[in-house]
């Protein structure tokens, strides 16, 4: 129960395929658009208008398996009836928090549908089981190194004199959250080193700056589509904020024991499909900084066709499986 | 070599840290206690994490139990209000790491539940099941019209709203009361369990030993069915100290399972404290 098994995911049947998410999130609309150009049924069951105009109910049967409805303004699926799914809630509470926000009924809400696709039988893509969060960063990089990926050394300390003996052995450090939070990964400059005395109330973490390219990489069953990013940024991600532009990005073929690595990392912390970010040193060291495990694809997912999301889908339909 | 003395992980308010803490020092046992929100201030621990993935603890020679559970909401005064979401998200994280990476520790985090438990209820009875316990029917729904279906089913029906830990009872005879209560909160979900009649029962479990206490009639109980399955559920939770609720049938029937938790209260386990404090302290003296 706590140490997870590799998932495996195989469609199956022939009903409609699941998709648990926002109507205005890019990457949910990108695989029904997919879906629909393939003429595939499926449905959207929109977390927003949930329990407003969508309802569920299930329960145990007496033989101990979970059964139910998902159930839409047009249609009731009964979960037997569905294919796979696809779950993407966005604005997902962290699991121990919900005795503090104060919004408890989006709580309730969330943890209602969040209960069901932990429970269901139903083959799904998302985060879906306790173990495959990525709540804590340190938490999961102490889990993903490999004999062909290492991770950046790291420091997690809310003392100040510590990061400065840190700075002295690794040259260049970044900082960046510790939990799911977005944050931007910064160097740490002057200004900012200036601040150190910040952490004394809130530890931060500290990573040695890994020179290199910048690779993202999102696995997809046992598929790995990976880009390489130019950017001078130390977080790629912003590039488009301070330049007005997305950093260049081209395809990539990596090593094959890379590949596999990163299938294995992917597998190993409970994914069928996850975001994960690679730096390429010039002596050809792979680093891996972190694994998301609700990757916003779209992003990246450019060129004819739509790789990803085409990925995705034949995950969802049963032409690939894992 | 002297151990380091044992890290209690609590509340200040938390009974069984108080009462363990107060047998250890009986004991001529060294105890510190630190509040969760003031660990990183108190012991500034480090963890350093290497290429490959190897953590090394400043604080790896203590032993630890942990009490911790949500952390308390950041103080006003030290966090502006756009700030207190992050950083109480950030505490929880490092605080998790921590703790999961810690060698010697009782009730080890899980990555999506720092006290260790890693299940909510309707997974619990899921897993109690497969462990061979008796569970009350459950079902969760958004719609009135399901709730009293299941009512119809049952001699009377639980209402739990998710991590509120209130239940309200409703007899079935009492079923307009349960359509005012959910349509008080329309269409929000519901946990709806099973009502039983019978004895509310806690079973404490420490390191490995199992204690049943009678709440109603204030009274140890022997439930010989049920011990091999409770042990088999906490070790397959990877718990060595939880407690677990139950119901036992006023005539013949199974005792059946109702939830779990890995804080255990002290009140629920009064009669053998003492029994079960020195339980954790071998388990804990056991881990240097």
């Amino acid at each position: 129960m706590n140490t997870a098994a590799p998932p495996r995911f195989r469609a199956r049947g022939n009903g409609p395929v699941c998709l648990i998410g926002v109507t205005h999130d890019e990457v949910i609309g990108r695989v029904r658009d997919q879906l629909a150009k393939r003429g595939e049924p499926h449905f959207l069951f929109d977390q927003d208008r949930f329990p407003r105009d969508f309802h569920l109910e299930y329960g145990r049967t007496a033989s101990g398996r979970v059964r139910g409805s998902l159930i839409t303004p047009r249609c009731r699926y009964d979960i037997s009836s569905i294919r796979s799914a696809y779950v993407r809630m966005l604005g997902t509470p962290p699991p121990d928090s919900s005795l503090e926000t104060p919004d408890r009924r989006e709580n309730e809400r969330f943890i209602a549908l969040d209960h069901l696709t932990r429970l269901w039988d139903v083959p799904t893509i998302g985060l879906t089981k306790p173990s495959a969060s990525n709540f804590s960063k340190p938490y999961q990089i102490s889990r993903i190194a490999t004999p062909n990926i290492s991770v950046p050394a790291t420091l997690v300390t809310s003392r100040p004199p510590s990061v400065r003996a840190w700075e002295k052995q690794w040259g260049d450090v970044s900082f960046k959250s510790i939990s799911s939070e977005r944050s931007i990964c910064l160097r740490l400059s002057p200004p900012w080193r200036r601040r150190l005395g910040c952490i004394r109330l809130l530890p931060a973490q500290f990573q040695e700056y890994i020179k290199g390219l910048d690779i993202r990489v999102h696995v997809v069953g046992r598929q790995v589509h990976a880009l390489g990013i130019n950017t001078t940024f130390s977080d790629y991600r912003y590039s488009y904020r301070y330049t007005g532009t997305k950093a260049p990005m081209r395809p990539l073929t990596l090593p094959r024991e890379v590949r596999d690595d990163l299938v294995r990392i992917s597998r190993n912390l409970g994914f069928v499909l996850s975001g994960i970010d690679l730096r390429r040193t010039e002596r050809g060291e792979y680093f891996c900084f972190e694994v998301n495990p609700l990757p916003g694809f779209s992003f990246y997912d450019e060129g004819p066709n739509y790789p990803i999301a085409n990925a995705v889908c034949d995950l969802l339909t049963g032409r690939t499986h894992v | 070599m002297r151990a380091e003395p044992i890290l209690i992980l609590a509340e200040k308010d938390d009974a069984v840290a108080g009462a363990l803490s107060r047998y250890a020092r009986h004991r001529k046992k060294s105890v510190d206690w630190v509040f969760p929100r003031e660990f990183w201030r108190v012991l500034a621990p480090e963890l350093r994490i290497s290429r490959k993935g190897r953590i090394q603890s400043s604080l790896s020679g203590r032993r630890i139990l942990s009490r911790c559970g949500a952390l308390r909401p950041i103080a006003p005064r030290d966090w502006a209000p756009k700030d207190r979401h992050y950083a109480w998200m950030e505490a929880q994280a490092a605080l998790l790491a921590f703790l999961a990476a810690h060698p010697r520790i009782i009730n080890r985090p899980k990555p999506a539940d720092i006290s260790g438990c890693g299940l909510r209820l309707t997974e619990q009875f899921l897993a109690a099941e497969a462990a061979g316990l008796a569970v009350p029917d459950w079902t969760v729904t958004t719609r009135l019209r399901a709730a009293l279906r299941f009512l119809k089913r049952h001699e009377g029906v639980a209402v739990h709203r998710d991590h509120s830990e209130d239940i309200y009872c409703f007899p079935r005879a009492k079923r307009e009361r349960l359509v005012d209560e959910l349509a008080g909160s329309p269409r929000s979900p519901v946990l709806l369990l099973q009502g039983q009649i019978g004895y509310l029962t806690v079973t404490t479990f420490a390191a490995g030993q199992l204690w049943h206490f009678d709440v109603v009639r204030q009274k140890r109980l022997d439930l010989p069915d049920a011990e091999a399955s409770l042990r088999s559920l906490f070790g397959r939770c990877g718990l060595e100290f939880a407690q677990a609720v139950g119901i036992l049938p006023e005539g013949p029937g199974r005792w059946v399972f109702h939830g779990m938790t890995a804080l255990p209260q002290l009140r629920h386990y009064l009669p053998f404290s003492d029994e079960v404090n020195e339980a954790l302290l071998g388990r804990l003296e056991e881990m240097a």
